[in-house]
């Protein structure tokens, strides 16, 4: 399948790669369809793009890549809307926001995006407490080897 | 919108299932209570909107090279092998 977008042109996907939101993304419910584009092999990055709108799309990153501390909770609401029976069936990723140069991105980690791969399902869940930041930066590491810890409060 | 007025401990019912109970009223605070089946998740109205706001500014990056960000994430250091606990 194709789909033209604005920042790669024409994509080629299989029907599989197709993943449905059936809530859409908060500020964009027109977009209901997304499917997963790689950054590189070598990268822990991908972009969430817009099977509705060629000009939607996401970066997102698997937190647990970049993080050691970051633990969601999945409520019921979460659950119901992408048919987990499970927490372990659901796969985690963060978007993250470039502002005006890319040093200075940073990673949503009060709203992430819920993935059930097996249903091809997926939703954005609202964390109700501020235990962890809108905007985590992604603090790019001075050696490869150091990972950034996200530390929770201790109340 | 529709308007109501109540007094502590009265409630409204929104539909069948959601009903909302004024708990506390003290000053210019009110406390409410939310009864709501699991499946129906309930926002504070600040924090839904950070978000969508968050979103917004996220999905108007048009940069599409990440290389730059990405190379400093080798594979061979992706994770550390050992992850530490506290």
């Amino acid at each position: 399948m194709k789909f033209e977008t604005l920042r790669f042109g024409e994509i080629t996907f299989e029907e599989s790669g197709i993943l449905v939101f059936p809530k859409g993304i908060l500020g964009f419910p027109q977009s209901l369809k997304y499917t997963m584009v790689e950054e590189g092999d070598e990268s822990p990055f991908f972009w969430l793009q817009s099977l509705d709108e060629p000009d939607i799309a996401f970066i997102i990153v698997d937190p647990e890549t970049l993080l050691t501390k970051y633990k969601v909770e999945v409520d019921q609401a979460a659950m119901t809307d992408i048919q987990a029976d499970d927490p372990e069936q659901i796969k985690i990723y963060v978007i993250v926001t470039i502002p005006e140069s890319i040093e200075r991105a940073t990673m949503n980690l009060r709203g992430p995006i819920l993935l059930n791969l097996e249903q091809r399902l997926g939703m954005q869940m609202v964390l109700q407490d501020d235990t962890y930041p809108l905007r985590y930066p992604l603090r790019l590491p001075t050696e490869p080897e150091e990972k950034p810890r996200v530390g929770v409060e201790e109340q | 919108m529709l308007v109501l007025t109540r007094k502590p401990n009265q409630s409204i019912i929104i539909g069948d299932d959601v009903e909302i109970t004024i708990v506390d009223i003290q000053g210019d605070k009110v406390k409410l209570g939310v009864s709501a089946p699991r499946s129906i998740p309930v926002y504070r109205k600040e924090v839904y909107e950070a978000i969508q706001k968050e979103n917004i500014e996220a999905a108007r990056a048009k940069v599409t090279d990440l290389s730059s960000i990405t190379k400093l994430y080798q594979p061979g250091s992706k994770k550390p092998k050992d992850k530490e606990t506290e």
